[in-house]
């Protein structure tokens, strides 16, 4: 195995395709199926996705989430995942996963220069791909409410003058079989023109905004009996589910 | 007819394993059920092909119906497999 492989495999894929190859179409047909058959997925505002490039910005409840709006969002254009924090990918199913498929830019603070971060989130939006990023930075615990964002959602589509995309994942802080989930798309948000520190910040104030309106106006009343809740919690790090449990005195 | 039945065999079997691990990893997630209620349905795991269909169609379950039909996979495939080894498809 060459350094470049080798590399790769520990520290995820350097090359960031957005071709509609093979391998995505099946990851994406695979995904469709299995998470169609144990939520019950639904989309609203497909219809308002502008043409690629674009910045789709997501809140953040579970380590599903991206699977659900892949679920419902169509093949192509390719959405590419932007943040996970993954320290090697050569270990563990979840990591060998998202290795072999690509369409992942992994950050982590700590670890990775933010040059190459940013040198990947242009590659994606320069081959006409969709970045999708969860602007919380973090899971969050609550439907109706927003964690603060990070900068990189608002600072990425500005600097490369590409529309955002607010979109609301309801239902799945809590998730069991055949959980009703509900993905909201919003009104495509220009930033062109938004360069300077102020713009921004206003830039980020309206996203949130779009977003915010895309949420529930109060908690979801969750039933007594969730048949197989331990499917909503397979894929929540071990953190964020002791988090959670902290937060909410589960 | 026999590569339809092997088919069958192994798509239930494969189900059936899945079904014997969500049972499992339900039964535990049952806070309501008291300590003792846990445990002896979790033993019942050895007895798998009557307790997933009897633990799905209790009133505490609450499986939707097609959790309730699945549950059936596991004594389904078991079936099969003694017919296979019996010599009853040949």
């Amino acid at each position: 195995m060459d350094a470049a492989t080798e590399r790769a495999r520990r520290t995820g894929p350097r090359e960031v395709s957005v071709a509609v190859d093979g391998r995505w179409r099946a990851m994406w047909i695979g995904n469709r199926l299995m998470v169609k058959l144990l939520f019950d997925v639904q989309a609203d505002g497909l219809e308002l996705w502008p043409s690629a490039p674009f910045c789709l910005v997501v809140n953040h409840h579970n380590g599903w989430d991206p699977m659900l709006v892949m679920a419902v969002a169509p093949g192509s254009p390719r959405i590419t995942w932007f943040g996970p924090k993954e320290a090697d990918f050569s270990r563990g199913f979840k990591n060998r996963v998202m290795a072999f498929f690509g369409g992942v830019i992994p950050y982590d603070p700590e670890k990775t220069t933010l040059t190459s971060a940013v040198r990947s989130v242009r590659r994606v939006f320069a081959a006409g791909g969709v970045l999708g990023i969860f602007a919380e930075g973090q899971v969050g615990f609550r439907e109706s409410e927003l964690l603060p964002f990070e900068e990189g959602a608002v600072a990425f589509s500005a600097s490369a003058a590409v529309p955002i995309v607010p979109a609301a994942i309801v239902g799945s802080t809590f998730l069991w079989f055949r959980r009703h989930v509900r993905i909201r798309f919003g009104e495509p948000i220009s930033t062109a023109g938004e360069r300077d520190r102020a713009s921004r910040e206003a830039l980020e104030r309206r996203v949130r905004a779009a977003l915010q309106e895309l949420l529930p106006e109060e908690e979801p009343r969750l039933p007594r009996r969730r048949p197989l809740r331990f499917l909503g919690d397979l894929l929540t790090g071990p953190d964020d589910l002791a988090r959670r449990k902290a937060a909410l005195g589960e | 007819m026999l590569p339809v039945i092997w088919t069958l065999f192994a798509l239930s079997a494969v189900g059936g394993f899945i079904m014997v691990a969500a049972y499992w990893l339900d039964i535990q997630d049952r806070r309501d059920l008291s300590f003792r209620r846990r445990v002896a349905w979790s033993a019942g795991t050895f007895l798998f092909p009557l307790t997933i269909p009897l633990y799905a169609f209790s009133a505490g379950a609450e499986w939707p119906a097609f959790l309730r039909a699945a549950a059936f996979l596991p004594a389904f495939a078991l079936v099969l497999f003694f017919a296979f080894l019996f010599g009853v498809f040949t």
